[in-house]
């Protein structure tokens, strides 16, 4: 219960009409696919529900509203798309304000000659590259979250993107960030810290002050009101195209390329290959799991084709750019053809058209997340490491599955992303579930438990997936609790009324 | 069968929140001003007037029995064109669609004896005593008939309608005022030109029961629709030829959830006009210099039919008033941003006039900003109701665009 005297406040800083203490309002802020979110909502607890729902307009609004909110004792959850949230926006603590950063929605500036985008917090994939394409630039990723997920959102959820063997982890492509702190002062990072610098340097004076609010920040220190991220050249001219449904055509000056492995190690060998020659924006692996959630256009004929075993076990794709020349294509293509024969792979163009879906998800994500059609999803196990790593994530995977009930994915290699150039892989094995079902919801969340909280080892950077506990409290079981010391303190220096979506950076941070 | 909220249950818990619902398809997404597709969400910003509010989070309230009825859930679930947006686009990537979520949460109000909101009690209680949307008697349902030729009126006779296999259902939009009988005319009149052996019903057409299924008033809609298709089935009628989108809509989309066999097939007159021109029953030789945009009505887009447009279960009526357009000599067509399934709605869908008009005119005002944007001299649809929200928008904001329904280009261009 908000006071009223408290919510006048409020109403005068954003307008009346951007603030809301209504039940019915408020009632569509406490949706989260985390299983304690989906548990509470089977027991009928109203702690989900946040006492006051506030649209802010501008960075002073932004301002205005956290300074009521330490004045008061209010708590914040700034909240961007609503995709990539799970378990992040929805309150842990009484008097708490969602704050719905969906009126800041502007793409500020494209820099097309030193290739950057500045950007409000609310801008999607989708609204990005819309406006980037058509000047033959990209963010340079796409996650496989949907479209409309904010880009923001995504790169401080440490999103992962198809396109990180060329161009990173989406966190590599933050430049500059403008904050809200939780005492409402504006805090810039980089060079953007230097009045009349300009965005190019994310180093900036001193430390790289950056790294402190992106990565597993989730609103527990501040709220960004502003970022600067880089541009890539992008060679596919006009996209999308016109009359683009199920079957999109590549864009201009790209290929695919789907291989077939008989076993992990020499998909493994290729993918090591692949990377170092320096060809590809685009290296994964996936499985006809995967493939057949992703791509088939009804969730019947995706189960189907899944018990069939339609696409292969061990399948990695490559995407190919003509940025300097359509010549390069050329190039990249007999290089692709010397590794592909030389590790024992075998080319599948004939998937070409039936993973013709792909072809738009790759660039522009409209459907890859069909893969939560049966309801929700859960990654039972997440996880960084050398792409040798991917036999040994997978038998740990298979120990876990082997104690539940699975679902599509569970029997399958993980996907497989690889990053810059094959310093690194990310591997992913997740379950479905039907949040309708509350037995189901129980396997899935046994299965989560067991995934990342008691297989966890230190010789893989094995994360889980932080539906439960925040990521801070996952690592610290790995790396040692001097790390949950260090983020508490920052916590405390930067938040010491924890005023900022508590509970969501590090447990009890108090 | 129509579905009743609770069979609803497992869309209602499983939205995942990705906000698709909100924006206009990623594919096809064009330009960051033009990104918005709902326009309740976009007018009034929370989440509660969004599908995923709707369908994701109260609907499964109501379901689970854990919220009851409220001045502002009342508001909420009736402040919506019902445009198909989110079903659009929800269904393409989750199999799941809000808006149909949305009229099941207005018919469990309706069947737990509560009147809908603003000025929809009123719509609908006139609606109940009238039988059809206008608060007219079904006898001046023959008024527009006045306008036309005797040639015409022959070629056309009610009591030929008794025979015929072509009938042409003319919808109740006639009845609103004077100046929409020129669409009836129109249709008629290009029919006739083109030599098709149609016939109307006169004083005996009743409502096809859209405003009361978009109300909620299930019970009532099935009346309708079951009368209609008995009395089409009774006449022997093998092709319905259909004005009104809302009307196509219907027949094509709502009727067989009824469950009753339909004898006879349902075709849009614009299906029809551009096969007759393709037959050169209808010749386009005079030129009209002019270019023009074009305004896809939801109905006869993505709402169209039962499914998903584009994902092979049906594509709206997209191809053919822009092929019809393109055989008008001189005219050009310059195409918004949001066009086809990604059509930004009119505001008159969902009857929103007769309970919202703010929110119908904000929706209406912003089409023709997208209208305006594209430097066209004119804007073209074909839907009773785009038109009359659309033409009003176009003199609120200064006549700077003109609005023209397309069969009336086509007869200024025989």
């Amino acid at each position: 219960m908000i006071e009223p005297h408290v919510y006048q406040a409020i109403a005068e800083v954003v307008g009346p009409e951007f603030v809301s203490d209504d039940p019915v309002v408020r009632q569509t802020y406490s949706k989260d696919g985390a299983f304690p979110a989906i548990i509470k909502r089977y027991k009928k607890d109203p702690s989900a529900i946040p006492d006051l729902v506030v649209l802010p307009a501008s960075t002073e609004e932004v301002q205005g509203v956290v300074r009521l909110a330490n004045r008061f004792g209010l708590k914040v959850i700034p909240i961007i798309t609503g995709s990539n949230m799970v378990s992040l926006c929805i309150p842990s603590e009484p008097r708490t304000i969602a704050l719905d950063l969906k009126r800041m929605d502007k793409i500020i500036d494209i820099d097309e000659r030193n290739m950057t985008a500045t950007i409000q917090p609310y801008v999607s994939f989708a609204r990005i590259q819309a406006e980037t394409m058509k000047r033959g630039l990209w963010n340079g990723g796409t996650p496989l979250a949907p479209g409309s997920c904010g880009l923001l959102s995504n790169i401080i959820n440490s999103g992962t993107w198809q396109s990180a063997l060329a161009y990173g982890a989406g966190l590599r492509s933050l430049v500059n960030l403008t904050l809200v702190l939780p005492n409402g002062d504006i805090l810039r990072t980089g060079s953007a810290s230097i009045p009349q610098c300009g965005n190019f340097w994310c180093q900036g004076p001193g430390p790289e002050l950056k790294g402190i609010f992106e990565f597993t920040n989730h609103g527990g220190l501040a709220v960004i009101v502003e970022a600067t991220v880089k541009l890539h050249p992008w060679a596919g001219g006009k996209w999308p195209q016109e009359e683009i449904y199920d079957r999109p055509p590549l864009p201009a000056n790209h290929r695919i390329y789907y291989i077939e492995y008989s076993n992990i190690e020499s998909m493994n060998e290729a993918m090591y290959q692949i990377a170092h020659s320096g060809i590809g924006t685009h290296l994964n692996g996936a499985s006809n799991g995967w493939v057949t959630s992703m791509t088939q256009r009804t969730e019947e004929l995706a189960e189907k084709r899944w018990h069939e075993g339609f696409f292969p076990k061990h399948l990695i794709y490559v995407i190919t750019a003509g940025i300097s020349s359509p010549r390069q294509l050329e190039y990249e293509e007999n290089v692709l053809k010397d590794i592909v024969k030389d590790t024992g792979g075998k080319f599948r163009d004939d998937l070409r058209e039936e993973m013709s879906t792909w072809h738009g998800d790759a660039f522009c994500d409209g459907c890859g997340s069909r893969f939560q059609r049966h309801g929700s999803f859960s990654s039972m196990k997440l996880g960084c490491g050398h792409i040798d790593n991917h036999r040994e994530f997978y038998e740990r995977s298979q120990e876990i599955v082997k104690r539940h009930r699975h679902y599509m994915f569970d029997e399958e290699t993980p996907w497989v992303y690889i990053f810059e150039r094959g310093y690194y892989a990310l591997f992913e094995d997740d379950t479905v579930f039907d949040q309708s079902d509350y037995d189901e919801v129980k396997q899935a969340r046994d299965m989560n438990i067991d995934g990342f909280i008691r297989t966890p080892k230190e010789d893989l950077l094995d994360l889980g997936y932080y539906y439960s506990e925040p990521i801070i409290t996952i690592f610290s079981s790995m790396v040692g609790p001097n790390l949950k010391h260090w983020v508490a303190q920052i916590k405390r220096i930067f938040d010491p009324n924890y005023t900022m979506n508590p509970g969501k950076l590090i447990g009890l941070e108090k | 069968m129509i579905k009743e909220l609770a069979e609803y249950r497992h869309w209602c818990w499983n939205c995942f929140r990705d906000s698709m619902c909100k924006h206009v398809f990623t594919w096809h997404l064009r330009s960051a001003d033009y990104d918005d597709i709902c326009p309740t969400l976009t007018r009034y910003k929370f989440d509660a007037y969004a599908g995923q509010g709707k369908m994701g989070e109260l609907a499964r309230t109501i379901i689970e029995g854990e919220m009851g009825w409220s001045d502002k859930l009342l508001e909420v679930i009736y402040q919506d064109p019902l445009c198909g947006a989110c079903d659009y686009i929800c269904g393409r990537v989750a199999e799941m669609q809000p808006a149909q979520v949305i009229q099941a949460m207005r018919a469990k109000a309706i069947k737990d004896g509560i009147a809908p909101p603003g000025g929809f009690k009123a719509f609908l209680d006139d609606l109940r005593e009238y039988l059809n949307p206008y608060r007219k008697y079904d006898a001046e349902r023959i008024n527009w008939l006045k306008g036309l030729s005797a040639e015409l009126a022959e070629g056309t006779s009610t009591e030929k309608g008794a025979k015929t296999k072509t009938l042409l259902y003319v919808g109740c939009f006639p009845l609103r005022e004077p100046g929409a009988q020129k669409m009836a005319q129109d249709a008629v009149t290009a029919l006739i030109k083109a030599g098709v052996d149609v016939g109307i019903l006169g004083e005996r057409e009743r409502c096809c029961g859209n405003p009361s299924l978009r109300m909620g008033d299930v019970d009532s809609f099935i009346a309708f629709a079951k009368e209609n298709i008995k009395m089409f089935n009774d006449m022997g009628v093998k092709k319905l030829v259909t004005i009104c989108p809302f009307c196509y809509s219907t027949f094509k989309r709502d009727y067989p959830d009824v469950g009753d066999k339909m004898n006879f097939e349902v075709v849009h007159i614009l299906e029809l006009v551009d096969q007759l021109i393709a037959q050169g029953k209808l010749r386009l030789s005079k030129p009209i210099n002019l270019s023009v945009t074009y305004h896809d009505p939801c109905h006869l887009g993505r709402i169209s039919d039962a499914g998903i447009s584009g994902t092979g279960t049906f594509t709206g009526i997209y191809a053919q008033p822009r092929r019809i357009l393109s055989r008008i000599p001189g005219v050009e067509l310059v195409e918004m941003d949001r066009n086809k399934d990604d059509s930004w709605c009119c505001g008159a869908g969902g009857w929103l006039r007769n309970g919202y008009l703010e929110l119908a005119r904000w929706t209406a005002d912003k089409r023709i900003e997208e209208a305006e944007a594209t430097g066209a001299e004119a804007l073209v649809t074909y839907c009773p109701h785009c038109e009359e929200n659309l033409g009003e928008a176009i003199q609120r904001r200064g006549n700077k665009i003109k609005i023209y329904d397309l069969l009336d280009l086509v007869l200024q261009g025989l």
